[in-house]
């Protein structure tokens, strides 16, 4: 068993393979949840806007980026869209999973900010705040409290789906784990040494995200 | 509530036992005419695929990411044989006692040829290809490349191939699940074709890039302009000419039959 291990793992320092996709997948979820989140608030707010063509953009890009499956998003955006550019493999995977994320966060976002009570609004208007200082500082404090949870698991998904980037070549984590797989001809120990990297990430992110919804829970007292 | 749960799984495992057990039926396998109905497994996008598609009737196509991955499935018991280039074959068997190649006529009567491939059109890098491709056939090079990577004795030493260049760099495609023509070794890629894609960066005066992606990703990874050339034992089908431009030939294979033993 721990020979196995040996073989499989630290012969040849394949360990090395697994610690490269580990930084690259925690490098495209990192970028691309800092895309996504500036997307969001960007398309969060056009779409809780009174114009109509930036809620129309909004939209637009919501339904098009939710509807299609991520695989299929990477390629096309590695094959089709950005192919002219000769751009890097990973700064496609990181724009692609940014750009994703930010359809994901800009409905995290705005059900938020809709979550809030229609009277805080109105409690903001009649005090004589603008409809601009009402929203940044009555109702986007609000919000933030209310979406951390829903954005936690936005994040842990991100995390998660990085396992396909490998479509378009990015030696990602689950990557990694193939290359062990086609090298040793065993399947079960770099699968499992992905898996429980995975769990201690997401499981680490949960923890620090708990940590930041308690100590935003402590006004509420 | 937890007996409940101890009991179900006990049923689960029990189930799952009598399955796999109960489905076992052992297929002789002597060559091509009994593979009809069968659940084949083979490597996505590969001439082995087309192959059976074409050819076998009734059959259950498992299309896996790596060829080594059909060997894992067919290990496992869940699939019944895979079609799968020769020298690929032995490297799978050769570590994995439990399985056997079954050869047959009608695969080595046509012999199928590897050759690298360049975006249509781009008669820079195919002459710079072919030119180290045909200087390679002549100097011996060629001859030290197969005794390396297919050794008598199984022992595989990798060789250096010098290269000074400084600056730029050639994008070399490949699919490294495919030995001796590309694999990992330890953390690094190696292969017969990437010692080969070696020659060609050096005689291009560049630096290689070697891209590891799925088999059946290359081509639109040529045509979108990712990778410079493909060099993943990729044989000539009249089906790819239309897509990607071949240069001269470099290697004669066939396809064989890894069975269970």
């Amino acid at each position: 068993m721990f020979q196995s291990i040996y073989d499989t793992m630290i012969a040849g320092q394949r360990y090395v393979l697994i610690l490269q996709g580990l930084g690259v997948t925690l490098l495209i979820a990192i970028c691309a949840i800092i895309i996504g989140t500036i997307l969001g608030c960007i398309l969060a707010l056009m779409k809780i806007s009174d114009n109509r063509l930036l809620k129309g953009i909004g939209t637009l890009y919501t339904t098009v980026l939710r509807g299609l499956p991520l695989a299929t998003q990477l390629m096309i955006f590695y094959f089709v869209v950005f192919a002219p550019l000769h751009l890097p493999k990973l700064v496609v995977a990181i724009l692609a999973y940014g750009l994703n994320s930010g359809a994901y966060c800009t409905e995290i976002f705005r059900a938020g900010i809709q979550g809030v009570d229609i009277g805080q609004t109105e409690a903001g208007r009649s005090l004589g705040l603008s409809k601009r200082q009402t929203l940044f500082k009555i109702i986007l404090p609000q919000a933030v409290k209310a979406v951390l949870p829903t954005y936690t698991s936005e994040f842990i998904v991100l995390i998660k789906e990085t396992s396909v980037a490998s479509f378009i070549a990015v030696m990602d984590m689950t990557k990694a784990g193939d290359m062990i797989r086609n090298a040793t001809y065993n399947a079960w120990i770099p699968l499992l040494t992905c898996a429980i990297i995975y769990l201690i990430l997401t499981l680490g992110l949960t923890k620090v995200f708990d940590i930041f919804e308690k100590r935003m829970a402590r006004s509420d007292r | 509530m937890k007996k409940i749960l101890m009991f179900a799984l006990i049923l689960l495992l029990a189930a799952s036992v009598c399955f796999a057990g109960g489905s076992k039926e052992k297929k002789v396998i002597n060559g091509i005419a009994d593979l009809e109905g069968l659940k084949i497994g083979v490597q996505t996008g590969t001439t082995g695929e087309a192959w059976v598609q074409d050819n076998v009737k009734g059959v259950k196509l498992n299309s896996f990411k790596s060829g080594i991955d059909a060997a894992l499935d067919l290990k496992n018991g869940a699939i019944d044989c895979v079609v799968i280039d020769e020298l690929p074959a032995q490297a799978i068997v050769e570590k994995n006692p439990g399985l056997a190649i079954i050869r047959d006529k009608a695969f080595s009567d046509n012999k199928e040829e590897y050759a690298i491939a360049v975006k249509k059109g781009n008669k820079a890098v195919l002459d710079v290809v072919n030119a180290t491709i045909k200087e390679l056939q002549t100097n011996g090079g060629y001859e030290k490349l197969v005794a390396a990577f297919m050794p008598a004795d199984g022992k595989i030493v990798i060789p250096t191939i010098p290269n000074d260049a400084k600056s730029g760099t050639i994008k070399l495609g490949t699919n490294a699940a495919f030995p001796p023509f590309e694999y990992v070794e330890g953390k690094d890629i190696a292969g017969f074709d990437i010692s080969m894609g070696e020659y060609i960066a050096a005689k291009a005066g560049v630096k290689l890039d070697i891209i590891d992606m799925a088999f059946d990703s290359l081509i639109p990874a040529l045509q979108a302009g990712t990778i410079d050339f493909i060099a993943a034992g990729m044989s000539i089908t009249e089906e790819r000419k239309k897509n990607v431009d071949f240069s001269v030939p470099y290697y004669a294979s066939e396809q064989v039959i890894i069975v269970k033993k």
